[in-house]
């Protein structure tokens, strides 16, 4: 006798996706993940128009308004979706654990945008990082994010560390892999989940990786480059890294 | 970031403000010009109203620094915010400039 295996377990709520995108590719989306499709309009969300955002907000190129309604309105992912048109792999069991955000985005587009304030903004309106230990959380975001895109993505590796021609010459390489495709579409993600006594932010890029240590040297104190881990091992408490370096995990005691 | 340059009797005035970050480079080079070119003794950056510097905001100031110093220039960072400071501190900036409140 030939039993038929039981369906997927589907969740009384399916986590709702919208964007301003080809409703097409909305709709296999939402078909291929089992989601619901939900409206977007980021400037009805702006007027207030709409009373909350979708579970996973989609994006052909992502914007900071996108983002900051998306955030402000409680949507909990914001994805620029990448060549494939589809979502990242870990997206939905990420959902369906503690609260969290997810935001993936082009390089490029990370590079453009400021985006550790808006993330912080919004974790501190959930309460999962208290307004004081706010500024300490922003910088240690914004230097992960800058290492996932420079050192990263764009794989420079070698730190403006020399001079102030060498400081110039850093940044034309930056503005030269920025323009180049293959490096520009790497992604930068950022996840924050809020277990019950620390917030977890992880940095993900999809570069080669490093050793992640901090530079202690005193001789180093007149460097140009180099201080991004040290400040985070100050501020958080605690970072770590996996993946051969290429995620980073900076800890908050909430 | 946004800044201001005024030259004064003794040097330069440099006035920063918002957030300084790695995409403000360009920006920066034209303050780092504005020393190259100046006479004087001291070249006080005001942060006041400078919300944010990260790690390459701080690779910044050493880029000045190495312009200023061998023109005998001191730079000065006057009156940062607390969060800033906090930034500066862990860069131990205050064995290289004169950090004052």
């Amino acid at each position: 006798m030939v039993t038929a295996a039981a369906p997927p377990a589907t969740p009384a709520h399916p986590p709702s996706i919208g964007g301003e995108v080809a409703s097409a590719l909305l709709w296999r989306l939402a078909t291929s993940h089992g989601l619901r499709v939900a409206d977007w309009a980021v400037e009805a969300a702006e007027m207030g128009e709409l009373p909350v955002a979708p579970d996973i907000l989609v994006a052909v190129r992502g914007s900071v308004r996108d983002i900051a309604a998306g955030l402000s309105l409680g949507g909990s992912a914001y994805v620029e979706l990448d060549d494939d048109g589809d979502l990242p792999g870990g997206l939905l069991p990420l959902l369906a654990g503690p609260p969290c955000l997810h935001i993936s985005l082009s390089t490029a587009t990370c590079f453009s945008l400021d985006l550790a304030p808006l993330l912080c903004g919004a974790m501190v309106a959930r309460g999962w990082l208290s307004a004081d230990r706010r500024a300490d959380a922003e910088i240690c975001l914004h230097e992960a994010i800058s290492n996932a895109i420079v050192h990263g993505n764009l794989d420079i590796h070698q730190g403006p560390s020399a001079d102030a021609g060498a400081f110039d010459g850093f940044f034309r390489a930056v503005q030269v892999r920025l323009a180049d495709r293959d490096h520009a579409r790497r992604r930068v993600t950022v996840e924050a989940v809020a277990a019950a006594d620390m917030l977890c932010i992880t940095i993900r890029d999809e570069g080669r990786g490093h050793a992640g240590r901090a530079p202690t040297a005193v001789e180093q104190l007149e460097a140009k480059s180099g201080r991004g881990i040290r400040i985070m091992v100050e501020l958080a408490d605690r970072v770590t890294f996996t993946e051969g370096g290429r995620a980073a995990h900076l800890h908050f005691r909430r | 970031m946004d800044y201001t340059v005024h030259t004064a009797a003794d040097g330069l005035r440099v006035t920063l403000s918002g957030r300084m970050t790695l995409i403000d480079h360009e920006k920066f080079r034209n303050v780092v010009d504005a020393i190259e070119k100046a006479e004087g003794t001291v070249c006080i950056f005001d942060l006041t109203k400078l919300e944010f510097v990260d790690s390459s905001g701080l690779g910044m100031f050493l880029i000045a620094r190495d312009v200023a110093l061998p023109k005998k220039m001191e730079i000065e960072l006057f009156g940062a915010q607390e969060s800033v400071k906090r930034i500066l501190q862990i860069a131990k900036f205050q064995t290289l400039f004169r950090v004052t409140p």
